[in-house]
């Protein structure tokens, strides 16, 4: 194992935890809540390491990916629709993710949001063109770790860190308990969002992972990247706990974020903290848009990969642009990026179990897994899990109904 | 020791990936066609690949889909299976076998297109 792969490995894992689902909940849980969400965080993020451990070690040592799993574990009928749920989500999420780039670059420029939209969606196309896929990951995920700057932001505030300690311990201190469960769910889902082992599970096939050493790389990238990544989103609830919770402010806007990196560290902090913002969101799209491709290239059994030439893989590298020209179609309707987000974090957890179920069922197999199937630990882990992702996604679509997406 | 049931490899070759002589992918056994031999006993004739076979496992449901003018269904002799492993591996190239999908117009296009 080379330690310079593994470093780039966790940091590219550490700035691409976070897109716009995590910035949207973290701040707006943190503004109404404050330090009383965190352990939510703590749950999701545990979560996506358990899974996309599971995910990146069925990898290793099958060479398949999770959407193979779910067609031959599921069978045509369930995974059909386990496809649809994901390809909606994914758009969703990308068309989100395509917004708040617009959002950023606004907001940078002062720019037309509409001329931003577009030219945020052919900056896309022209991005996974270009660009090899391992470098993909590298740029967006070192970019995304711009968002340092509301790390030194939450420091120089000076936080209540008792509060913020008690955080990590469960409770809940409201009575509004429907919006409070709505944004645990928000929360929970926004880290565990199923695009991220989607695209974690088909890099590692791509990139060629081989055991044993590629396990171990995927086990420290995957608990180190990903438990990193959720400091950086504990951050953002930290900030909106200062500086939004007082006075009553609901950050609506991508800027007003941005605010609480310019207050310790003036304009140079802001400009750090939307650059953050947007490598983050700009790779959580190509993520999405990516992550379209090969959920449909694997179910259907095409040729795919993004390391290989687009003629090699032309029915995946059409469906990857077309994710993202759709993207940026509809995110030049000025559709709120921002409400556009929660919808996708909330229809996102209805998609997770039938995504979950397969991975933890091949990951546990003996026959397939020999002895790298699942261990107690990673059983236990996986299908407790299961039981809250399960409880989550029956409860996400009412919760959203009963609250009026959290705004009571 | 003699071929496990035909039921057992239908249910483990379903849905599976298939690989052609070159490892090139080129779909999943979408159906199987059965048939009963000589001696009584079923065994497999075809794989089916394509549109029409993904259909008719969707039952009740496939009466209501819209119906397109192809066909769009591949059938593989079960003779052309080399190796079941964690995928399928046939012995031809899947242009001889025709499942090269419908990659030519998005090719053409492509193609057009600087480093493709």
């Amino acid at each position: 194992m080379k330690p310079l792969q593994l470093a780039l490995g966790v940091l590219a894992a550490i700035g691409g935890f976070v897109d716009i689902g995590d910035i949207v909940f973290n701040t707006a849980a943190g503004a109404m809540f404050g330090y009383q969400v965190i352990w939510i965080v703590v749950i999701g993020a545990l979560g996506i390491i358990v899974f996309s451990e599971m995910c990146g070690r069925v990898a290793v040592v099958t060479q398949r990916p999770v959407f193979d799993a779910v067609r031959t574990r599921l069978g045509y009928g369930a995974a059909l629709i386990t496809l649809i749920a994901s390809l909606a989500v994914s758009l969703l999420t990308c068309t989100a993710e395509v917004g708040g780039m617009a959002l950023v670059l606004r907001l940078l420029t002062g720019g037309d949001y509409r001329l931003l939209v577009v030219a945020a969606g052919i900056g896309l196309l022209i991005a996974v063109w270009l660009l090899p896929f391992d470098w993909i990951e590298r740029v967006f995920g070192f970019g995304g770790l711009l968002l340092v700057a509301f790390t030194v932001g939450a420091v120089a505030l000076g936080p209540d860190w008792g509060q913020l300690a008690r955080g990590f311990v469960p409770h809940v201190a409201t009575s509004d308990h429907l919006i409070w469960a709505y944004f645990a769910v928000g929360l929970f889902s926004a880290a565990l969002m199923p695009y991220e082992v989607y695209f974690y599970s088909s890099g590692g096939v791509e990139e060629g992972w081989r055991a044993p050493d590629d396990l171990r790389m995927n086990r420290i990238t995957s608990i180190a990247g990903f438990s990193i990544g959720a400091l950086l989103s504990i951050t953002l609830i930290t900030v909106s706990a200062e500086l939004f919770l007082p006075v009553g402010i609901a950050p609506d806007f991508l800027g007003t974020v941005g605010l609480a990196a310019a207050n310790p560290l003036g304009q140079i902090g802001l400009l750090l903290g939307l650059a953050g913002i947007l490598f983050a969101v700009s790779g959580a799209a190509i993520d999405t848009a990516l992550s379209g491709a090969y959920n449909l290239a694997q179910f259907l059994g095409w040729p795919w990969g993004k390391a290989k030439r687009p003629s090699e893989v032309p029915r995946f590298s059409l469906t990857w642009m077309v994710f993202i020209a759709i993207a940026l179609v509809v995110a030049a309707t000025g559709v709120n990026p921002i409400e556009l987000t929660e919808y996708s974090v909330i229809f996102g957890v209805v998609a997770m179990p039938a995504t979950y179920l397969p991975v933890l069922l091949v990951a546990g197999d003996r026959d397939v897994m020999g002895e790298h199937a699942n261990g107690r630990l990673s059983a236990t882990l996986g299908w407790t899990y299961l039981v809250l992702l399960t409880v989550a996604a029956l409860s996400a679509v009412p919760l959203m109904v009963l609250t009026n997406l959290g705004q009571g | 020791m003699g071929e496990p049931p035909v039921t057992d490899v239908a249910v483990q070759v379903l849905d599976q990936q298939l690989l052609d002589c070159r490892t090139r992918h080129c779909g999943r056994v979408d159906d199987l066609e059965i048939e009963l031999g000589p001696d009584g006993e079923p065994f497999i004739r075809w794989l089916l690949i394509g549109p029409s076979a993904r259909r008719r496992r969707l039952r009740h449901l496939n009466r209501w889909l819209p119906r397109r003018g192809r066909p769009g269904l591949v059938r593989v002799p079960w003779s052309q299976v080399d190796e079941r492993k964690e995928a399928i591996v046939l012995r031809d190239r899947a242009s001889v076998l025709g499942l090269e999908g419908e990659d030519g117009g998005i090719l053409r296009w492509l193609r057009r297109l600087p480093g493709s």
